[in-house]
């Protein structure tokens, strides 16, 4: 048997109409969207254009012109951060953050473009925010916050943490990588300056399929620039949206799937995929819990479902492999690209092992996994570290 | 012979919406390459008949369709 829990670095399987959509796309449509007039290019430009209007539909977007698709979470990561902040400015951003904002601050902040401040969160992944209202400068431009964490699932406090930024006229980049498809996201209820999310985690797409939205009031500078089939015979960018971030061929055989995906999202409902999620979730980390010998990291309330635990004294990537090789389960392990926040969660560098479960698991996968772990944090063939 | 009006657009975006929203109101149109002879700044036209293309501007324009130009051949 194999069961797959990894659904935080990638879902599977997908709904069974995204393969059909990517098959018929492929095959039958092709063209290239806004390049030419022909039923090929204009049949992949409608179906983009829907794309755009179903995603607009799930976060409240009003103007899905304000939409820029992206090939995942940290490409449209980086064209926010490279593209909204400026020389001498300054940036804040939890310590939460996957390294597809940690990398891209740093790099800016090594070549003296930028200046950053990290603001530290609490064993349960929680974010000082005291700490937050206090790093507020004259030249902060941007506050950056990972909606959930991709380690252990812990929900930020958002509405607090924009609320903070707002007040002192910063603005605020979300990172929805966990939380697209999976929590409800209001742009407009939440005031959200710029949304940057992914189509293969729980949207449920095809991989290099991703997007940040622009809310009405920000502008700026085009990361990528190219071929966008408007304005070719000017020399530079065009100012309209999505035009703007948008050079260079699409992956519209991704985004084919992508929009078969959402219709079956909009057709389950983000709150039932939700309360699926919540009551493995639950289930999962109270059985985990009667585990002697196993810990679970952050475990804080309310998160998604991504868990991360560790086995007192052993090695996370042993009993990683154990789970797979006697058990056929597929889970990830190590620090899931996110130094600072295993630092905050007393986890670095030996990192943990994740679970992350998505909608197509069940009640009866979730307790075979439990019994697994609990065959294998019992069994005393795993090697215990040294020293 | 029929004389047809163009209408253009900033980019694909618009001229898609614009074609979604007229085929809603059952106008007669269809999505055609820009004549080389018009300038346009996106490659891809709405074409109609010249005596519908004021009424679907006015109806585009009305639902927040950004148009570039209208242009008539004859």
């Amino acid at each position: 048997m194999n069961l797959y829990f990894d659904n935080a670095a990638t879902s599977h399987p997908k709904p069974e109409q995204v393969y059909l959509a990517v098959t018929n796309y492929f095959r039958n449509i092709g063209g290239n969207p806004g390049r030419a007039s022909h039923a090929g290019s204009l049949n992949a430009l409608r179906m983009i254009f829907e794309l755009r209007e179903k995603l607009a539909r799930l976060f409240n977007i009003s103007d899905p012109s304000r939409i820029a698709f992206s090939f995942n979470a940290t490409d449209a990561l980086n064209m926010a951060i490279k593209g909204y902040v400026n020389k001498g400015e300054h940036i804040i951003h939890t310590s939460m953050e996957h390294n597809s904002v940690l990398r891209p601050v740093a790099g800016m902040c090594k070549k003296n473009i930028i200046e950053s401040t990290v603001i530290p969160a609490d064993k349960k992944g929680l974010p000082d925010l005291d700490f937050l209202a206090d790093s507020i400068k004259d030249n902060t431009k941007l506050l950056i916050i990972n909606h959930a964490s991709n380690v252990c699932g812990t929900i930020q406090p958002i509405e607090m943490m924009i609320e903070i930024a707002h007040s002192r006229n910063v603005k605020v980049l979300l990172d929805a990588a966990q939380t697209a498809g999976i929590l409800p996201i209001d742009v407009q209820r939440l005031n959200i300056d710029m949304l940057a999310f992914c189509g293969h985690k729980g949207l449920l797409g095809p991989p290099g399929t991703g997007a940040l939205y622009l809310s009405p009031d920000i502008d700026i500078q085009p990361w990528r620039e190219g071929g966008t089939g408007s304005f070719s015979d000017r020399p530079h960018q065009p100012e309209y949206m999505p035009d703007r971030l948008e050079a260079g061929t699409l992956n519209s055989v991704g985004l084919a799937g992508l929009s078969a995906a959402l219709d079956f999202i909009n057709n389950e409902t983000v709150e039932k995929i939700s309360s699926h999620e919540q009551s493995m979730l639950s289930s999962l980390k109270t059985k985990l819990n009667d585990i002697e010998g196993l810990k679970l990291i952050g475990n804080h309330v309310p998160c998604v479902a991504v868990i991360s635990f560790i086995v007192t004294g052993y090695d996370c990537a042993d009993v990683s492999l154990k789970m797979e090789q006697d058990y056929g389960l597929m889970c990830r392990t190590g620090l899931h690209c996110a130094p600072l926040a295993h630092k905050a969660l007393g986890t670095f560098p030996q990192g943990t092992v994740r679970i992350s479960p998505g909608y197509f698991n069940t009640e009866k996968e979730i307790d075979y996994l439990v019994n697994s772990l609990r065959n294998i944090v019992l069994d005393d063939r795993l090697i215990p570290l040294k020293g | 012979m029929k004389s047809y009006c163009y209408i253009t657009f900033p980019t694909t975006y618009y001229a898609i919406r614009a074609e979604s929203l007229a085929k809603s109101e059952k106008f007669s149109i269809k999505m055609v390459p820009v004549p080389r002879n018009i300038s346009s700044s996106c490659g891809t036209a709405m074409r109609c008949l010249e005596e519908e293309a004021e009424k679907i501007n006015n109806f585009l324009q009305d639902n927040k369709v950004v148009i570039d130009g209208l242009y008539v051949q004859r």
